[in-house]
Formats: structure tokens, C-alpha cells, sequence
């Protein structure tokens, strides 16, 4: 078991080298010149050449990445090179916006699809699980955005009940942290929610038909005991999709936080993105790593906890 | 006459993970002549299957040696191996796995011959159908039209298509009814006698090697512990584990199936 | 030569192509028919198109549908209709170029590390794994900072981001194929690497790549609208997502601009899905769930009156050797059937027997005899959409075949054990064996935790496990098969039953250990009195331990008598064919070939 926690830690860890390694470079040859979106178009020759000596963009694009790189370790990602405020002070701010969302999101799509799965595994072939179905194929359809869109005129402008924009820290009001994020969450997880709730469904319905099923039942267990051994051995394929969710939701957190105008990670990036801000996006980009890394690792720790098997290898 | 097959002192290691190494051949020997059915026996993990697999190429080699027909076949790889495809060939024990689902009967039969670029590849797999008693238009079917015993037929087919000198066959009766068992071994009994091929029958049942191999050899763990003619080794084996195994299996006779259990317990309790 | 009894004629059989079924279902073909539309229309958009997309009138600014332009007009002035109908054009080819991009790459990726296996897997696997924990728009965001202009490098990105979920899948079929026997048999027909790969890797990961492929595109037309949504791309390139876009700004005053591209984009991607979702249905191997329609009239059509001179197919098979009240399991006239769309299939037909206390019956058949279900049905245990009905189940004298579920269950663990035929799938691979063996015992048995413990090592020990310890706290995947036939025996009779179904105990055994756990059946049998119902295929199994006998073919009995007696003197043919073919009085080889050498001697 130590293992294997330490093999999937070092696999973390590469995961992480390899993919911020990967954006520096791309970036930076995707990017080229910075400057003009920093400056904008009107910037003389000698404004931007001044710029980049600021930047340091002028060096050897080696010597960059060993500058950033020596920094990023000890976890300083550098200055932004619009405000030239360090890029954490900005994500410190912003995260915190992109985590309430995103956490919430993924633990309502894990409650409402645990047990819509559960619901449409116990009686496959019903009304429930049909209106599941055709419910996956229909939210599958609907960008996030655009679902974010309706919520808003639906329950902000017209009933009232939640607020439409802004965030509200929990310092300030839990409750009113609660309204804020509820709206932008529920949009982002409707999708997640149909994607766990089928794919436990199917988990089920596949575990229900193996032999030792039956052999449970001939043991004469009741039905409630049944279901709980059925559950165990179909959990894996469902945590591993919301593992998988995890991921889909913190980019999907970027679309939904314009729509709710959001102060989060969103847009951030499509700011930074917009101007070429390099040390923004790629301390964004190491941030969403770090959490993705956190949560696989969770997920191999519960997957070895439920699955005798993974524990031996 | 030298033998048509003979394997040497063979050892086989499965690599189970980076350091666990699984020896499922301990040395084993063993000969096969022209025309002749020679059985392997032994329950799961003796290396049974393993060994015939090892002379298709499937298995990997750790020392030994296995010569055909003259020949050192023990590595041989690539082109070599494939022209081996002439001389050597295969019937598994799974009708359902062992032909592709996706191609019907006459591709499958034609594949081998196409690889080989026979000529009239389809008069051929016609003849082999008649020889294997399946009827003519089974060529434009696909295996899942067809019964477990039919589908037998089909394989024995494909491996007669290149008129090979030796079959492997491997548990080939093993997934079928009893009915269907009996005229499939008749089947491989009568082919025997109309092309002349040789087999390394490959089971777990002594009943089925009585049936069709003229010598036998019983394998336990990776090794060979008895060897002889058929009927001395099924009816009155010398080794301990033999007679184990023979005196386990049950008999289709109350009255005989009694004795024997009694005495199969007897031996059970002496060791 | 022996006359292999085998139709010269094989029943005609109606293949059905993939395309034939998918036309049969609507939703698929209305997907379709939308699909198709909305290709004409984006290939057919500059003649289709009434207005340039790019063309500003002010004139027409936020006006409503009506008149010349049919949609009305935008907040910049340009006729929506105009705009919809190129931004078909827009996404179809982005959603192409993701879709072939990301098949270039993860196809041949997950071909190579299912067949090849070793390092290759490792390496792409963890690849593939790597990208899958990247948020995609975040890196295309990235990606866009650079090249903001240029959709289809954007789009090539989206393919590589996408090509994890080809390679899932192409890597599982091969790693499946790989396995297959006929893969092994085309090596040694000489057939090479390179054309296996051609001929018969190509052919198992064709058709649910067809589905990623609906879906893929599904999900990149979705991708593209936001990346278009977050303002990236050309703004002189028409597309949905921009449109929604400037939707979403004049949402309060004019709701109806942000209406139109919604449902252009929610009708493409909703049509790729059920494409998707149907072609899936279609090859899945997922067997349909019966609704309840079907199973009331597969139900109605058992129990329809039987018993009639023109029907001998509807009278009961079988005959009973005690009286009811004398026995531990009576099976009346039983018919078990599955829900078919002729109405239904019956796997059992009018099935009657019986078995005394202490008396061990066995029940021979081979595949398709409907031996197994006549025992699920005892057991009230038949898979999905199994029906049974019978003119009674009695089980220790008392009629249990029309009680209600819950009551039928309560017998379960109490009255009757079983033993299941195939013992490594039938233990639950998550929990230990302690678990598996103490649970019964406490729910059904409402035994303390320490006394069903207790209980638990008693059965362990009496069937013949000597490291109790060890195989209690030990998962099933860490005992051998022979070991779990033991803990599932022990299962079954920890309840002490008085009538234990036993389904093939020993045919996934070897033969010395089979010949073990017969003895082992044979010994609790007579120690707990219990009555033994056995169903196997093998006459050895059935001479070893069986008092009385049932032969059954095709869902009917063809006789039942005592053991020596049908040994002794059959009188069914099938039944004589049957013992016949156990091989143990036919001759040697070595008498055939004398035969037959005397018989061509004798012909010339």
C-alpha cells in the first residue's frame, strides 16, 4: 500500500513538471512578442523594447525558464506583467471564488448522482431511468454557459431567490456566500450530475448481474444488504468519472464565472490570455495541476480502500 | 527415423511482474512421429498448454531445444516462424474466442492461404469443408450462425487448410457437450487417417486421450512424471500422481465408480 | 467410420445489418435526418444564405423576425438567418478537425499499447492519463494567446485533448482482441504483425470508435461555441458561439437573438448524441431491459391453459417418487420463459420432480436442457426477465411457488442452500471471507457477532481448511478455486439447510479436486440429512453421488428413475447416447486402429 501511494505521488509530481515544463515553452513560443498586447498597438518601437528589458523577455528563452523555474519551486511565480503585483497576491484572490464553485459543484453532482444512480440502478427500464437517459443526452447538448444564462433569468431576475452576479465572501456572510455560488455551481454540475448518475447506473446494473450476486441472495441476505455489496463494487467506475468531473469543472469554471461575473480564475485567463500575460497564465496553470495531482491522489486512496485488488499491486 | 517433433529439456518462465518469474516448464522432453497422436495430460498449471504454445511460438523460450523435422525451431522468429505456418498448426479449446467474429466462414478458412498466396485459395477451403463435414455454403456465415461443435469443425479447418505435418491441439473438445465431444474425436480421428497428420493432443480428461493418442504423457508442476503407450499409462499408471489422477476422475458406472472411490479414498488417506 | 450425426443443412438465418437496426430506431433516424439537414445546410450556405453574414444595416438592427429578413437582425445590424447558416459552416469543419485529429492520434496510440502491451502501454498510458488531467480550455486559452486567429490550430489542440478518450477505448478492445485466441491462431497461420493489425485489430475497434466519434464531435462543437463565447477567433468568421455571445448582451430587451443559436447549437450537438447514444445501443453487447409490458405478457403466455391431445408439448415432464408431504423439494409441471419480442421464449417446459429427505438427486443435461434455470427457478432466483410458473414448488412439504417475493427470499439461507458452479465469481471480490461468511449468519440467522465468528471457523474447519486464519482474513482473489468452492460450500451450509442446490459444483474444478468436494458434498449430506439436488452435465459426478436421476433435453424431462437402474438399462435413446458418450467403455485408440485396419482388410 505505501508503495503505491508513493509511486502515484512520484507520478504527481512528473505529471506536474511535464505539463508546466511543456506550457512555458509553449507559451512562450506561441506568444512570441508580448508586448503588443501588454502595450497595445499604438506603443512606439522604444516603449516596447523598454518593456521587454522590464519583463526580461529579451534573454535566452533558457535563461527565463530557469529564472522562473528557480522561483516556482520555492512557489513564487513571479509578477504579472500587466500590474507587475506578484501573480500569487492574484491568485490568492481570485481562487478562493473558483474553489467555491468548483468544490460545490462537485459535491452536488456527487449527492444527486449517487443517488439518481442508485435510483434508476434498483429499476432499470422505468420512467425514472428513461428521463435520466434522455436527461444525459439533453444536458450533454446544453453548454454550461448557456444553461448559466437561464438559471439567471429564471431564479435571479425572476423569482429572486438566488443573486444573479458578484460573490459574496463566507467572511462576510455565509449565507449570502451560499446564494452567491449556488447558481453558478448548479450550472456547472447539471452536466456532471447526469454523467456520474449513468455511468454509476451502468456500474450497477453490470455488478447486479454477476454471479456472486445471486450467491449473496441464495445466502438469504435482505435486499438493503444486497444493494450495499452491489454499491461497493460499482463505486470505483463512478468515483473515477467524478475524479474525471474534477477536472471538467474547474475548466468549465472559466465560462460559467463570465456569465455570473464572477472575480474568480475565469477571468483571469481570459484576460491574461488576452494580453499575453505569460507569468499569470502559467501560475494559473500550475495551480489547476496541483489541485488535479491532490484529487487523483484521493481518488487512489479511496479506489484502494474500496478494492482489495489495487491495494496488492 | 528420427521423430517428426522433439522437444528437449525445454524450460518456459512467465514474467508475472518486474522480478516474480513463474518456471512453468521445468525441463521437459518429449517426441511426436509422423501420423502419430501423442496426448499431454495434467490438470491446470501442470504446463500442459504451455508447451504447446512454446512450440507454436507463443511462449517465451528460457533454455532447451526443439527441433522439427530436422530442423531448430526453438527461437525461430519472423519470416522463419511464419513459414513454420506450412508445417505446424493450431486448434484451441475456446470455439467461441478462437475464430474473429467480424469475418465470415470463408475468410477465415481463406486467410492462411492468402498469406501463403496459394493459389485458388477457394477450392481449397471447399475441399477442407467437405473434409471437416460442414456444408458448402458455410462459407458466406459467420461463426456466431454456428453451434460450439460446428464451430470446432471451422478450426480444424482452418488448421488443415496449409496441409500441415503436426496439429497442435489444445483442450479442443473440452468446451463441448458429450454428444458433440464424441464425434469431434472421431472427427480428429479420422482426418488423422485420411491426410496423415501427426498431434500433440493437449487435455485434462484421460478419457478423451484414451480415445485418440496413441502414447501419453502426464504432466504435474512444469514436469513430465509419466510416459507410455496410452493404454498402459490410462489403465494401470506406475506414477503416484497417475494413479491420483486416474483414480479421481469419476466413472459413468455406479457399481465401478464405487470401487473406485474407495479406492481413490484409500490413497488419499495413505499419503 | 462413425456417422457424425449433423444436419447436411444449416436453418437459414436473417442477418440484419447495423445500419438496417439503427434505421429501426426513431430517435436515432431523427437524429439523422436532423444531422444531414444541418450538413446540406452548412455545404449549401453560399446559395442558401439570403444576405452576406458579414453585411451591416442598420436598418435592421435588433429588429424582430419578419419581412426580408426572416430571423430579423443582430445588435450590429446583420441578418441572423445569413449568420446561423454560416456558422453551420464554421462549426461542422471545426468539429471535423477535432474529430480526425484527435482519431490520428489516439487510435493508433491505444491499438499500439493494447496489442503491444509492456513499456509502450506504460508510456502512452501515462500520457494519455497526463492529458486527461489538463483543463482543456485553460491550455487552449494558452494556446489562443498566441495564435487567437487561427481556429483550426485551435481546433487540432482541442483533437489532441480529445484523442485520451480514443485511446481508452481502441487501447481496451486490442488489450481484449490481443487475448482472443483467433489472434494466436492467425500468428500461427504465419499471418504478420502488420496485417493482424490491418485485418482484425481494425475490425474490433471500428465500430465503437464510429460512437466516440458522434459523441467527440458533439463535444467539440460544444468546446468551440465557448472558446467563440470567450471571444476568441476571427470576428469576421460567423459562428454560434459569438452569436450567443452577443446574445447574452441584449438578453433583457431582445431575447429572441440569443434564442436563435442556442437551439442551432443544442439541436447539432443533441442530434450527435443520440447518433452516439443509438449506434451504442446497437453494438453494445448490453442485453435490453425488459420493460414491464413484456414480462406481464411473457407471463400471461406461460400460464396459458395447457394441457390439450394436440399439444403434448403443454403436459408436465417427469414423474414424482414420494408424496408431497414427504418431500424436501417437489417440483410441479414448471415452466420458466424469457420475454422475446415473438412473445416468449421458454427455457423450461413442463417440469416435474421430486426429492426425498437425505436423498441426493441429480439433474443431467447438456447446454441448453434447461437444467440450470430449473434450479434458478427453485431458487426463485431466475436472471432478469425470467418468469416461472408452475402448478407448485413445494419445498418440505409445503407449497412456496405462489408466495410473495419477500416470503419466497426468507427461505433462502434457512431451508435451502446453494452452491454456485464457478467459484472464483461468485464470492464478492471487495470484502473479506470473514465478512462474506459472518454476514449471513448474523442478518439471517440472528446470531451474535462473536457466536457467527465462531460459527464461520466451525464450517471452515469441517470443510477441510486447515488455515482458518489465513483464508478468513484473506479477499477472494488471494485463494485458489478450489479453496473458494470450499468457503462457498461452507456458505451454504452454515445456515444448516435441509435441502442444498448444488449447479455444477465441480465443473470448473480440477479432477482432483473435484473429486475432493464431491466427497465433501457427499459427507455434510449425510452428516446434516440433508437432501442434495445436483445439476451436472457429467454421468461420472452423477455415478459418484446421485441416488436418483432426471435426464432433461430441451426444457423437458426424457426420464427419471434410481441411478443403477437407467445406468443398467436406459430407456430413452438420448439418455443411452448420453452415457455412451462419457468415453469410459469406448475403445482405445489402439483398438480403433485395429478395427479399422481390420475393417479395410475385410472390404477388399
Amino acid at each position: 500500500m505505501f508503495s503505491f501511494i508513493t509511486k502515484r505521488l512520484l507520478s504527481g509530481i512528473l505529471l506536474l513538471a511535464v505539463v508546466t515544463t511543456g506550457t512555458f515553452f509553449i507559451a512562450h513560443l506561441a506568444i512570441g512578442d508580448p508586448t503588443p498586447g501588454l502595450l497595445g498597438n499604438s506603443a512606439t518601437p522604444a516603449q516596447q523594447a523598454a518593456m521587454r528589458a522590464k519583463i526580461g523577455v529579451d534573454r535566452p528563452l533558457l535563461t527565463q525558464f530557469w529564472d522562473w523555474l528557480s522561483h516556482a519551486v520555492t512557489g513564487d511565480f513571479g509578477t504579472s506583467w500587466r500590474t507587475f503585483t506578484p501573480v500569487n497576491d492574484d491568485l490568492a484572490l481570485r481562487l478562493p471564488v473558483t474553489l467555491s464553485v468548483v468544490f460545490f459543484a462537485t459535491v452536488l453532482s456527487a449527492i444527486f448522482g449517487v443517488i439518481i444512480g442508485i435510483a434508476c440502478g434498483l429499476r432499470p427500464g422505468s420512467v425514472f431511468d428513461r428521463v435520466l437517459k434522455f436527461a444525459s443526452v439533453v444536458l450533454f447538448a446544453l453548454p454550461g454557459y448557456w444553461l448559466g444564462i437561464v438559471l439567471v433569468q429564471l431564479f435571479a431576475l425572476g423569482l429572486g431567490w438566488f443573486d444573479a452576479t458578484g460573490y459574496v465572501s463566507p467572511e462576510i456572510s455565509v449565507g449570502g456566500w451560499l446564494r452567491s455560488i449556488t447558481l453558478p455551481s448548479v450550472a456547472l454540475a447539471l452536466g456532471a450530475i447526469v454523467m456520474i448518475a449513468e455511468q454509476l447506473r451502468n456500474s450497477f446494473l453490470e455488478v447486479n448481474n454477476q454471479d456472486f450476486v445471486r450467491t449473496l441472495r441464495a445466502r438469504g441476505l435482505s435486499k438493503r444488504r444486497v444493494t450495499r455489496h452491489v454499491l461497493r463494487n460499482s463505486a470505483p467506475a463512478a468515483l473515477t468519472v467524478l475524479a474525471m468531473m474534477f477536472v471538467g469543472l474547474l475548466g468549465g469554471a472559466i465560462i460559467v464565472e463570465l456569465v455570473f461575473n464572477l472575480q474568480g480564475i475565469g477571468i483571469l485567463t481570459q484576460q491574461s490570455s488576452q494580453n499575453g500575460n505569460i507569468p499569470v497564465l502559467l501560475g494559473l496553470t500550475v495551480m489547476t495541476v496541483v489541485f488535479v495531482v491532490v484529487i487523483n491522489l484521493l481518488l487512489d486512496l479511496v479506489l484502494g480502500w474500496v478494492n482489495p485488488k489495487v491495494r496488492d499491486r | 527415423m528420427s521423430p517428426l517433433l522433439s522437444v528437449e529439456d525445454l524450460v518456459v518462465d512467465y514474467r508475472l511482474a518486474r522480478k516474480v518469474r513463474f518456471r512453468a516448464l521445468k525441463g521437459v522432453s518429449i517426441t511426436v512421429d509422423q501420423g502419430e497422436c501423442v496426448g499431454l495430460v495434467g490438470e491446470s498449471g501442470s504446463g500442459k498448454s504451455t508447451l504447446g504454445r512454446a512450440l507454436l511460438g507463443l511462449a517465451p523460450v528460457e533454455s532447451g531445444r526443439i527441433t522439427f523435422d530436422g530442423q531448430d525451431i526453438t527461437h525461430a522468429k519472423g519470416a522463419a516462424r511464419r513459414k513454420l505456418a506450412n508445417d505446424i498448426q493450431v486448434v484451441f479449446q475456446d470455439p467461441y474466442g478462437s475464430l474473429d467474429p467480424t469475418m465470415t466462414v470463408g475468410e477465415i478458412l481463406a486467410q492462411p492461404l492468402v498469406v501463403a498466396k496459394t493459389p485458388r485459395p477457394g477450392a481449397v477451403v471447399e475441399e477442407m469443408l467437405e473434409r471437416v463435414r460442414l456444408p458448402l455454403d458455410s462459407v458466406h456465415r459467420y461463426p456466431s450462425e454456428f453451434s460450439g461443435g460446428q464451430r470446432q469443425r471451422i478450426a480444424i479447418a482452418r488448421a488443415l487448410v496449409r496441409k500441415p505435418r503436426l496439429i497442435v491441439c489444445d483442450e479442443p473438445v473440452s468446451a463441448l457437450d458429450l454428444t458433440t465431444q464424441a464425434t469431434i474425436l472421431d472427427l480428429f480421428i479420422d482426418l488423422q487417417r485420411e491426410t496423415g497428420v501427426a498431434y500433440l493432443f493437449v487435455s485434462h480428461d484421460l478419457g478423451v486421450v484414451r480415445r485418440v493418442c496413441h502414447r501419453t504423457s502426464v504432466m504435474y508442476r512444469g514436469e513430465i512424471v509419466e510416459s507410455g503407450p496410452t493404454a498402459a499409462v490410462t489403465e494401470a499408471p506406475s506414477d503416484p500422481y497417475t494413479q491420483r489422477l486416474l483414480l479421481a476422475a469419476p466413472v459413468a458406472d455406479p457399481a465401478r465408480q464405487a470401487q473406485r472411490r474407495a479406492a481413490w479414498l484409500g490413497l488419499r488417506d495413505s499419503a | 467410420m462413425t456417422a457424425a450425426p449433423f444436419p447436411a443443412n444449416l436453418a437459414p438465418v436473417k442477418r440484419v445489418s447495423l445500419w438496417r437496426r439503427f434505421l429501426r430506431r426513431p430517435a436515432g433516424v431523427i437524429a439523422l435526418v436532423v444531422m444531414i439537414l444541418i450538413v446540406l445546410v452548412a455545404v449549401l450556405a453560399p446559395w442558401l444564405a439570403p444576405y452576406d453574414p458579414n453585411l451591416v444595416k442598420l436598418r435592421i438592427t435588433n429588429v424582430g423576425p419578419g419581412g426580408d429578413h426572416i430571423l430579423g437582425g443582430d445588435s450590429g445590424g446583420r441578418d441572423i438567418l445569413s449568420r446561423l447558416i454560416y456558422g453551420a459552416r464554421t462549426t461542422l469543419f471545426g468539429a471535423a478537425i477535432t474529430c480526425v485529429s484527435a482519431v490520428l492520434i489516439g487510435v493508433p496510440a491505444g491499438v499500439c499499447a493494447g496489442y503491444f502491451g509492456g513499456v509502450t502501454d506504460r508510456v502512452l498510458t501515462w500520457i494519455s492519463d497526463a492529458l486527461q488531467s489538463i483543463p482543456v480550455l485553460l491550455m487552449l486559452m494558452i494556446v489562443a494567446a498566441g495564435t487567437g486567429q487561427s481556429f483550426p490550430v485551435l481546433m487540432v489542440v482541442l483533437g489532441l485533448f480529445m484523442a485520451p478518450g480514443y485511446y481508452r477505448i481502441t487501447r481496451g478492445r486490442a488489450q481484449a482482441v490481443r487475448k482472443e485466441p483467433y489472434i494466436d491462431a492467425a500468428r500461427v497461420s504465419g499471418v504478420t504483425n502488420p496485417r493482424i493489425l490491418r485485418t482484425h485489430m481494425a475490425r474490433a475497434v471500428y465500430p465503437p470508435i464510429v460512437v466516440q466519434s458522434a459523441l467527440t464531435a458533439g463535444l467539440a462543437i460544444g468546446m468551440q461555441a465557448g472558446l467563440q463565447f470567450l471571444g476568441i477567433g476571427s470576428a469576421q468568421t460567423p459562428s454560434w458561439g459569438q452569436m450567443i455571445s452577443n446574445g447574452m448582451l441584449v438578453i433583457n430587451t431582445h431575447g429572441l437573438i440569443l434564442l436563435w443559436p442556442s437551439i442551432a447549437l443544442g439541436l447539432t450537438i443533441a442530434s450527435l448524441a443520440f447518433i452516439g447514444t443509438t449506434l451504442a445501443d446497437l453494438i453494445s453487447i448490453r442485453v435490453e431491459q425488459p420493460t414491464r409490458r413484456m414480462r406481464l405478457r411473457a407471463r400471461q403466455e406461460l400460464a396459458k391453459a395447457p394441457a390439450s391431445a394436440e399439444l403434448p408439448d403443454r403436459v408436465a415432464s417427469g414423474t414424482h417418487a414420494h408424496e408431497v408431504a414427504d418431500c424436501a423439494l417437489r417440483i410441479d409441471n414448471l415452466r420458466v420463459g424469457y420475454p422475446s419480442p415473438a412473445g416468449v421464449k421458454e427455457v423450461v417446459r413442463g417440469v416435474s420432480l421430486d426429492a426425498g429427505p437425505g436423498e441426493v438427486l441429480g439433474i443431467v443435461g447438456e447446454s441448453g436442457s434447461g437444467k440450470t434455470q430449473t434450479m434458478f427457478a427453485v431458487l426463485g432466483l431466475l436472471p432478469i426477465g425470467g418468469t416461472a410458473v408452475s402448478d407448485g414448488i413445494h419445498v418440505n412439504g409445503k407449497e412456496v411457488g405462489g408466495l410473495p417475493a419477500l416470503e419466497r427470499a426468507a427461505l433462502l439461507g434457512r431451508s435451502i442452500g446453494y452452491v454456485p458452479q464457478e467459484p472464483m465469481t461468485n464470492l464478492d471480490p471487495s470484502y473479506t471471507i470473514e465478512r462474506q461468511l459472518v454476514e449471513p449468519l448474523r442478518q439471517v440467522q440472528g446470531m451474535s457477532k462473536a457466536a457467527a465468528k465462531a460459527r464461520a471457523r466451525e464450517v471452515l474447519v469441517r470443510v477441510g481448511i486447515t488455515d482458518v486464519d489465513r483464508v478468513l482474513r484473506s479477499y477472494p482473489h488471494q485463494i485458489s478455486g478450489g479453496m473458494a468452492q470450499r468457503v462457498l460450500i461452507a456458505g451454504a451450509v452454515s445456515g444448516r439447510p435441509s435441502l442444498l442446490v448444488a449447479d455444477e459444483p465441480t465443473t470448473a474444478l480440477d479432477v482432483t479436486v473435484q473429486a475432493e468436494v464431491l466427497e465433501l458434498l457427499r459427507e455434510l449430506q449425510q452428516e446434516y440429512g440433508m437432501a442434495l439436488v445436483i445439476v451436472t452435465h457429467n454421468f461420472g459426478v452423477v455415478a459418484d453421488i446421485c441416488d436418483r436421476l432426471v435426464v432433461m433435453k430441451d426444457g423437458r424431462i426424457v426420464e427419471t428413475g434410481a441411478v443403477e437402474q437407467i445406468f443398467r438399462s436406459p430407456a430413452d435413446p438420448y439418455t443411452a447416447e448420453l452415457i455412451s458418450a462419457s468415453l469410459d467403455d469406448a475403445d482405445g485408440r489402439v483398438e480403433l486402429d485395429k478395427a479399422h485396419v481390420g475393417g479395410e482388410d475385410g472390404a477388399r
